[in-house]
């Protein structure tokens, strides 16, 4: 044993040596607090003010800024709390547009300054609003599953409020969501919240009297092949798989209803005359031939190797009777109208290189059978309904909440390439979903690199975010559709195809049908009714020609002079004629101040970007024209005639001015 | 040094530490009886006792833990709640924001986890030392409480955090829990306040955690020292192993 | 009182005023050597003081270094694939692999803290003197028989973490029965009593299981390499 003098002071020593180390070791963590990280960006924030300090008072601003968390919080939403601006400080404060970042001004959005108060900034670029550390607030730590969005995709956040198809001022999302529907990805999947979505694909019945197996074979093989537009996406089908499909759909019943059979593939019809009623109807107002045309239907570029001449007639005369949901409206074809136009397409429009037809196919009913089970398990009737199959089953798993699903989450398969991200998975499984597991029923979509960011974009959108009721912007409700006769009139000439009534209907036409009645004069609706004049020599999709009788065109445009009014925009804009200082001042207003020549024509003189102004008076009341001139765009944000700001006073006398010239002789008063 | 002599003969100092500074026996036992603390110990320690093999004080070192733990948990108490999703959010104000918070977390974190280990060390300890032979038997049995104590301490701290890996190890554990024959379900549904985890099984755990078990071990340590200085101090590694006779198999 | 001496001395220096059991196998007239004693303060005082704060010296080191672990928000959508326990219930839920929940949950875990609590009121606990130190041979069978018993249950179940370090340990108590092993580690192994062979058992037996459920368990609770998975 030692002695005790000496222990003791071998004890004390230590005793010594482990209290200084104590003492230092409990120093550390507050220096580290002290020295935070977002110290030195805001020491250097501090700097930068400095130097751009054009005032004592700015100098003395920046000196007064304290090193300190600055957060937005949002005590009603979850106690939300954005810790951004600790280092992002420059991000409401106008004129650092230059400054690198983290100090750069926020670019302009839609939203303001107020609106970032209400919801941050994590709602839209994601990463970890609560951190102070560069790593964790951009989600780069392996704890956080919501990392920084990459800004390719950032209006993605957009759609996580406005929950609406369309999503004002983010074309990419609003691109997203469209490619989402047309590609029927609801056939599969359930979209929670997107349960308003329309199918586009046709019924599969009597597809043995529409077209040859040889031609749905090379379709399933790949619809792209077929069409670059095609919608339907590569199924990766087996060649049995195949056969089995084709047997199944070969052997259902024939339609009912039109008889496609009736008219024989002997009749001929005039190819010239065809011609001209295809000019006329401007079928490429919504459909496209090899390439040029709206786009919003078919491409018939091949379509006459696709289909027989016996359908072709039918679904002429009634499309409707094939495809009761179809955009394609009634035209009124007599039935030589019919076969010269079906003669011309016919000839017209087929694949050169194509095979003789194979008329004589039988279906293997064992074959059928397969392909029956194959048709339910492959999900094809997700999207296509057919008679003895059950429509509507959603093959895939639902899509809740996928676009803020952490990526440890998320299977990767054999893609052992791709970046750990939420953003490349998407792609990667839309592009190329058998790269992760060959037996992947998930079919392979063949879209171009923007259409698949703006598809991730509308994926990425598709949140389980809870968002305050006060922030959402929902999908405004379709309102009723047009009721009575003539409801059935617009029904079967499709006129929501391209026009909007209370909010339903396509996008193609520039101003909602809601206000038709306040903006045109009731005799000249009903001449376009039943033959349509070019209004805009510019686009491509005009109004279709459809042949409305005379009978049908004057109630329709009685109608729609009586209900379709807006009572904003004024009756009478001059019950006792246009006084002639209102003409003469509005002549000066309309080629001096506001230089309107430019775009639009007007006594055979000016541009012919904007409809041609002769003649308008006989077509347009001048209170529109009035109401037009005052804010072109309030109807549609796209409406290229520049808002001018024209004042009340201006816009009667140019209303005035229009009037006189291009409807001389035409009195104001009905 | 005057000033210090004259520091250490005022009254008040008298009043504070009653016996004298110098270094006499007679006043380093007086500073351990005297003490309400230190008296923990008897005044006089078996030489024996001190060499780090007799007991490498891991019951010393369970008792630190439990300071640590406490001290440390009464700061994050300061800024927990517990509720859904604030506890988690908690956690993250911690890390960024509540100065030193990481580090009291942190502290406490690995305290637990040191204290789980350091305690089944100690039985350990105690029984290859032979330290639960009459009179002790009692006290070894104070201690396997102490350590299921610990345990309990430990397992209702792991939910409060509300991340995954609280949430799903409390999950797995009721899980085993609701096997118990009979009374399972109901043993369950006694623990978490429902049937599933979720905020009344967080606020069960937090008073359990932070009030009932270390009440308990708080009373569960005391009597275990309380045995400890009545049946004769620390069993160190007396007469293990008996005799050393040659074995004669 | 037999067995027991009681001291009248109160002599605080050499202060046995309890009294001491005497154990089997020990001489009656034995008392229990106190040894020397030295004042408390400083000589303990200032080695706890030491040691006290070389704890929370380390601690803190830890604590600045490592950070504790903290995943995303609870989710009970998202289930992790494995679901781990807190690690010291590890070891339970390897034996849940194996044995239906009632079993390894609340049997076995009940088992062993019986076992632990009763420690001092069992007999063989009593025991100081080492196994082959008395006569051996019949213990030695009946020991051979209980692990041959353990062994065959647990292989009834595919237990094999039980049997494993079942009979590592048994492998260890029967070498001082065999000659041909060398003398001094007979010795030595000779020396430790039974009861200490169980509790090494059941040690051996907890941290086996734990360092499995730790270590080399991953996905659907599949045994992984972590050098090649990583920790889960």
């Amino acid at each position: 044993m030692l002695n005790e003098k000496e222990s003791s002071n071998r004890l004390w020593r230590w005793f010594g040596v482990s209290s200084v180390l104590f003492l230092v070791v409990m120093a550390i963590s507050p220096l580290k607090d002290y020295f935070r990280e977002y110290r030195d960006y805001q020491k250097a924030y501090a700097d930068l003010l400095l130097d751009r300090a054009g005032s004592r008072k700015e100098v003395e601003e920046a000196k007064a800024l304290a090193v300190e968390i600055r957060q937005i919080w949002i005590p009603d939403w979850n106690n939300r709390v954005d810790r951004c601006i600790t280092c992002h400080q420059g991000v409401d404060r106008q004129g650092m547009e230059d400054v690198a970042q983290p100090f750069r001004s926020h670019p302009d959005t839609p939203h303001s300054g107020d609106d970032f108060q209400a919801f941050g900034c994590v709602i839209c670029h994601r990463g970890q609003g609560r951190a102070t550390t560069v790593a964790d607030a951009h989600g780069d730590s392996e704890d956080w599953d919501s990392p920084l969005l990459p800004a390719a995709y950032v209006e993605s956040s957009c759609g996580i409020c406005h929950l609406g198809k369309v999503v004002p001022e983010a074309s990419m999302i609003t691109e997203g969501r469209r490619l989402l529907e047309s590609s029927g990805c609801f056939g599969c999947h359930d979209f929670p919240g997107q349960r308003d979505w329309i199918g586009t694909a046709p019924r599969l019945d009597g597809l043995a009297e529409k077209t040859t197996p040889r031609w749905v074979r090379a379709w399933l093989r790949r619809p792209a092949d077929w069409s670059a537009e095609a919608a339907m996406p590569d199924f990766r089908l087996a060649d049995d798989e195949i056969d089995a499909l084709v047997a199944f759909l070969w052997s259902r019943p024939p339609l009912n209803g039109p008889g496609v059979t009736g008219i024989g593939e002997s009749s001929q019809g005039d190819y010239d005359r065809g011609r001209k009623i295809f000019r006329e109807s401007r079928c490429i107002s919504c459909h496209t031939v090899d390439g040029k045309g709206n786009g919003s239907a078919p491409e018939l570029e091949k379509i006459g190797s696709k289909v027989s001449r016996g359908w072709l007639m039918a679904y002429l005369s009634d499309p409707h009777a094939f495809q009761p949901e179809t955009a394609m409206p009634q035209f009124q074809f007599t039935g030589n109208d019919v076969l010269d136009l079906s003669a011309y397409m016919m000839e017209e429009f087929i694949e050169f290189g194509a095979e003789a037809q194979d008329d004589a196919y039988k279906p293997d009913p064992r074959a059928a059978e397969e392909g029956q089970k194959l048709f339910v398990n492959r999900g094809c009737s997700g999207c296509h309904a057919v008679q003895g199959v059950e429509q509507g089953m959603r093959i895939g798993p639902a899509l809740t909440g996928i676009g803020g699903k952490p990526a440890g989450m998320l299977d990767f398969g054999k893609r052992d390439d791709l970046p750990r991200t939420l953003p490349d998975w998407l792609r990667a499984k839309i592009a190329e979903p058998d790269s992760f597991r060959p037996d992947l029923k998930m079919p392979r979509f063949e879209f171009d690199d923007k259409d698949f960011e703006a598809v991730v974009t509308a994926l990425l959108a598709v949140s389980d975010e809870e968002i305050p009721p006060a922030l959402l912007i929902r999908a405004e409700p379709p309102g009723e559709p047009p009721a009575g006769r003539f409801g059935r009139l617009v029904s079967r000439y499709r006129c929501l195809a391209c026009h909007q009534v209370n909010g339903a209907g396509g996008d193609i036409s520039t101003a909602p049908l809601t206000a038709e009645g306040s903006k045109v004069r009731r005799e000249w609706l009903e001449q376009y009714l039943m033959l349509p004049t070019t209004i805009r020599p510019l686009l491509t999709d005009r109004m279709i020609h459809l042949r409305i009788p005379q009978e049908e065109a004057s109630f329709m445009a009685d109608y729609m002079e009586n209900v379709y009014v807006d009572d904003a925009i004024p009756e009478l804009l001059f019950p006792d004629g246009v006084p002639p200082e209102s003409v003469e001042r509005g002549r000066k207003l309309f080629y001096e101040r506001y230089g309107c020549q430019s775009c639009h024509m007007i006594d055979n003189q000016g541009g012919y970007y904007g409809p041609i102004l002769n003649g308008l008076g006989a077509r347009l009341k001048p209170g529109w024209t009035f109401w037009w001139l005052q804010g072109p765009q309030r109807w549609r944000a796209d409406v290229r005639c520049p808002d001018q700001g024209i004042p009340t006073e201006d816009a009667t006398d140019l209303a005035g001015f229009i009037e006189a010239v291009s409807n001389p002789g035409m009195e104001d008063a009905p | 040094m005057s000033m210090l002599q004259r520091l250490t003969e005022s009254r008040v100092w008298r009043a504070l530490v009653r016996q004298g500074v110098s270094a006499t026996n007679r006043n380093r036992i007086l500073l351990v009886m005297d003490n309400v603390f230190l008296h923990l110990h008897s005044a006089k320690t078996r030489s024996r006792n001190l060499e780090l093999s007799s007991t490498y004080f891991l019951g010393a070192i369970s008792l630190v833990l439990f300071g640590i733990l406490t001290l440390s948990g009464l700061l994050l108490m300061l800024y927990y709640h517990p509720s859904v999703p604030q506890a988690y959010h908690d956690m993250k104000e911690l890390q960024f924001v509540v100065s030193n918070g990481l580090f009291l977390r942190n502290i406490h974190r690995w305290s637990a986890h040191a204290m789980v280990f350091i305690v089944f060390l100690h039985l350990l300890r105690v029984f290859y030392h032979k330290a639960y032979l009459p009179p002790r038997e009692f006290n070894w049995v104070v201690g396997v409480i102490l350590l299921l104590l610990t345990l309990g301490l430990s397992y209702t701290g792991y939910l409060l955090p509300w991340d995954q890996l609280a949430f799903w190890a409390v999950a797995v554990g009721t899980n085993m829990a609701e096997a118990t024959p009979l009374i399972g379900p109901k043993l369950r549904y006694l623990l978490l306040g429902g049937n599933a985890v979720g905020e009344n099984a967080l606020l069960r755990f937090y008073v359990l955690h932070c009030a009932l078990l270390p009440l308990a071990l708080a009373m569960g340590v005391a009597v275990h020292l309380w045995r400890v200085r009545k049946d004769g101090g620390v069993q160190g590694s007396s007469g293990r192993y008996g005799s050393r006779r040659q074995v004669k198999p | 009182m037999k067995g027991y001496e009681l001291q009248k001395d109160n002599n605080p220096k050499t202060t046995p005023k309890r009294v001491a059991l005497i154990v089997r196998g020990q001489s009656a007239r034995r008392v229990e050597d106190r040894g020397e004693t030295v004042p408390t303060a400083p000589n303990l005082l200032l080695r706890e003081i030491v040691i006290i704060q070389a704890c929370i010296i380390l601690l803190a080191v830890m604590a600045l270094l490592f950070d504790a672990p903290l995943e995303g928000i609870a989710d009970p959508r998202h289930t992790p694939n494995p679901a781990k326990a807190a690690w010291y219930f590890l070891g339970l839920q390897e034996l849940l692999h194996y044995f239906p929940p009632v079993v390894a949950g609340v049997l076995l875990p009940g088992l062993a803290v019986l076992g632990l609590a009763v420690v001092p009121f069992v007999r063989v606990n009593w025991e100081t003197v080492g196994f082959y130190e008395q006569r051996w041979r019949g213990r030695l069978l009946w020991v051979s028989l209980a692990v041959a018993l353990t062994c065959g249950v647990m292989a009834l179940y595919l237990a094999w973490p039980v049997i494993v370090p079942t009979l590592v340990v048994y492998g260890l108590l029967v070498l001082p029965a065999i000659p041909a092993v060398p003398e001094r580690l007979r010795a030595r192994l000779g020396r430790v009593p039974l009861a200490d062979w169980i509790m090494t058992w059941f040690v051996a037996e907890t941290v086996f299981l734990t360092l499995i459920g730790i270590l080399f368990r991953g996905p659907g609770w599949s045994w992984i390499w972590p050098w090649r998975a990583g920790l889960y």
